[in-house]
């Protein structure tokens, strides 16, 4: 069981980083996309790996199931971007920015203190999870319905910018 | 405990221990895949034989007995076809479409099971896993219409985003109802916690469901992707050979599946008197999809602005009420008493009537007298086609019978009757009739008798000009050859040629033969 795990981790660790180095480096947006889908599922993968099943199913169903086929339709209407990125004055921050997120991550693996945790996770997860979201005290009601509104708002803000007057 | 965890018990005994663990999966999937593909393959025959009795046709009926080898006449067919792939498409992503749009389909079965403890992996997360799964088989068809490199496949592939994007939302709102009620997402637990099919207890979930589901598996009144009529054959237009049957082999995968899923969450899964489960499991999915069947041949299939109109504007708006509905019921009644459907029903029921009047379809407003009445009419005359005879005939074994005014194709010369006159040859309008006549005996005797039925238009004025009747058109109604010169018939043929009775001639066997037959068995009956 736990050699089947770390053979599953490292297996997916390492197409997880390789998908991920293949949408940036790729030049056929199209293809590029297709490693993100690929990306986001062996993610999912590693959820299931961490006991964490609804995550994992949410993370298929959001991310491959809606976002990725999102940007694929975006790619799909927009003209002459098979062939790389279409202008380059943005190069330079586009840069700046990115090292700045790098930096920022590498900084926070590595100052975190992991744990590892030795008791038994919850199984099934789903009920926990309901409960640290919507639970009175201790869980996150408020941000979960700010989220929401933000969610319709945006989704309002979309229909009136695309409206035909 | 399930078949799978006792099968590793047993085997522990005999074999290391990793070994035990890993080949119980491993025998199940070669089972659950061959047994897939078996009923994938029943259905597709059910299919199309059951939609050509619907359209009062025979359907596949020349391989083996009823046409039941007709899948595997396909099968065959597909696998030595030549695969194509075009010049200037995107090769790896073409080749890897049909697999990552069948893979899903296959994967769903993972979490379905058909009885007792006979599931590959009952996960807590069941219907979601499902969901989640399901969503990934569009990425296949939009690599295939992408990487074919073709305008109708473009077109199709974009049509398929934008409906799948917008059936997933009622389809996974409509399976909460029935989430609340048995307060559980593990298939399992939501077919034991069925007392009373949640096809009644949640009745408008079921029908959001059914109809987002149809669409999700592009069956007909939702089949845009594909429509034959406006762009070819949608995404798989450059697919041929095993490529396509991947395709085909996963759409069908998906409708079992969904047939499976239906009868799990609304009709109760493998539970039910007397039967054995799985036997009960296999009559109920194979009962869903044939109702999917039926709508697909009796319903027109719609407009893309009404297709996403009907999902946005009518299921899920209703899939939103059946949350807040269920969601008071589950307050008011935490036990669910099986007297609720009543309730449910009517509900669902006014609902549906009240809200397909907010739209108008032709600048008239929906109303139940027209489209409720109408769709229920169409059904039952589909239904009824069922139990009526096919119009088309077993071609070469049965014939059908022409009316008694019908002229076939062929003309019959009587020999005794001919006098020799040529009062024929020199009617026919194109001078296909060519006679030479000698003094004989007992008057003129015809010699030479040709007629180039290549040419002939059947006009019947020889026959009308004949003065003793005989010649006129024979019953058949086939004649075909290769060489045109076989179609000139000559006098040894005419004289050979069997004298089948004609009306034209003999009246009074005219009122023995049946009036007009296309609809009506044909003698000797089937």
């Amino acid at each position: 069981m736990e050699t089947g795990i770390a053979i599953s981790f490292w297996i997916l660790a390492a197409v997880t980083i390789a998908s991920a180095l293949a949408v940036v480096l790729f030049r056929n947006i199209f293809h590029a996309a297709l490693f993100l889908v690929l990306c986001f599922f062996t993610i999912a993968g590693i959820f299931v790996i961490l006991s964490a099943d609804f995550l994992a199913a949410a993370q298929v169903l959001i991310y491959v199931g809606a976002i990725a086929v999102l940007i694929i339709f975006a790619i799909m209407l927009t003209r002459e971007t098979q062939r790389g990125s279409p202008s380059g004055r943005l190069r330079l921050p586009a840069l700046m920015v990115g090292l700045l997120f790098l930096a920022t991550m590498v900084f926070i693996v590595v100052s975190t203190d992991w744990q590892v945790i030795t008791e038994i996770p919850d199984q099934p997860t789903t009920s926990a999870i309901a409960q640290a979201l919507f639970s009175g005290e201790e869980g996150f009601v408020l941000p979960f319905e700010i989220a929401a509104a933000l969610l319709l708002a945006a989704i309002i803000g979309a229909i009136v910018l695309v409206r035909e007057r | 405990m399930g078949i799978l965890e006792q099968f590793e018990q047993w085997l522990v005994n005999y074999w290391p221990s990793w070994a035990a663990y890993l080949v119980p999966p491993l025998v199940a999937f070669a089972i659950l895949s061959t047994f897939i593909l078996v009923v994938v393959m029943a259905f597709i025959y059910i299919e199309r034989r059951g939609i050509g009795r619907f359209q009062v046709r025979l359907g596949p009926n020349r391989a083996g007995p009823f046409g039941v080898l007709q899948p595997v006449a396909d099968a065959i067919k597909v696998l030595i076809k030549e695969d194509i792939i075009p010049a200037k498409g995107d090769r790896w992503v073409h080749w890897l479409a049909p697999i990552i749009a069948f893979i899903p389909a296959l994967m769903i079965f993972a979490v379905i099971p058909f009885g007792h403890g006979a599931i590959f992996a009952d996960l807590n997360i069941g219907i979601l896993y499902i969901i989640a799964i399901s969503s990934l088989g569009i990425i296949g068809v939009f690599m295939a219409g992408w990487g074919s490199n073709n305008k109708y496949s473009l077109v199709s592939a974009m049509r398929t985003v934008a409906q799948m994007i917008s059936y997933e939302i009622p389809l996974v709102l409509s399976i909460i109802g029935v989430l609340i009620i048995t307060g559980s997402l593990s298939m399992v637990s939501i077919v034991e916690g069925q007392h009373v099919p949640f096809l009644l207890l949640q009745p408008l979930g079921f029908l959001i469901f059914f109809l987002a589901a149809a669409a999700e598996i592009n069956r007909t009144p939702f089949d845009l992707l594909e429509a034959e009529s406006e762009i070819v054959a949608g995404y798989h237009i450059e697919y041929s050979g095993m490529k396509f049957g991947l395709f085909y082999l996963g759409e069908y995968t998906h409708a079992f599946a969904i047939s499976a899923i239906v009868a799990i969450l609304f009709l109760g899964g493998w539970s039910g008197p007397f039967l054995p489960p799985a036997l009960w499991f296999l009559i109920k999915v194979f009962s869903v999809f044939i109702v999917l069947f039926w709508l697909r041949s009796t319903l027109p299939r719609l407009r893309v602005d009404q297709l996403m109109g009907f999902a946005w504007k009518c299921l899920f708006p209703l899939a939103l009420i059946n949350i807040f509905i269920t969601g008071i019921e589950a307050i008011i009644w935490p036990n669910f008493p099986w007297q609720l459907l009543i309730l449910n029903i009517l509900i669902a029921a006014l609902l549906i009537v009240l809200w397909s009047g907010f739209f108008r379809v032709a600048g008239e407003r929906v109303s139940f007298e027209r489209y409720g009445r109408g769709i229920a009419k169409g059904l039952a005359l589909t239904f009824r086609h069922l139990f009526r005879h096919p119009i088309t005939v077993q071609y070469p074994e049965q014939r059908l019978t022409p009316s008694r005014r019908f002229r076939g194709n062929l003309l019959v010369w009587d020999v005794e009757r001919c006098n020799g006159c040529r009062a024929c040859a020199r009617m026919c309008p194109i001078s296909i009739i060519d006679i030479e006549t000698a003094r004989g005996d007992k008057g003129l005797v015809v010699e030479r008798l040709e007629i180039d039925f290549g040419r002939c238009m059947f006009c019947g004025l020889c026959v009308e000009a004949c003065p003793v009747e005989a010649l006129f058109m024979s019953r058949d109604y086939e004649k075909a050859s290769y060489r045109r010169e076989l179609l000139v018939m000559k006098k040894e043929q005419f004289v050979a040629a069997e004298k089948r009775p004609s009306a034209y001639a003999y009246p009074e066997l005219e009122a023995e033969m049946p009036p007009q037959t296309l609809l009506a068995p044909p003698k000797g009956g089937r």
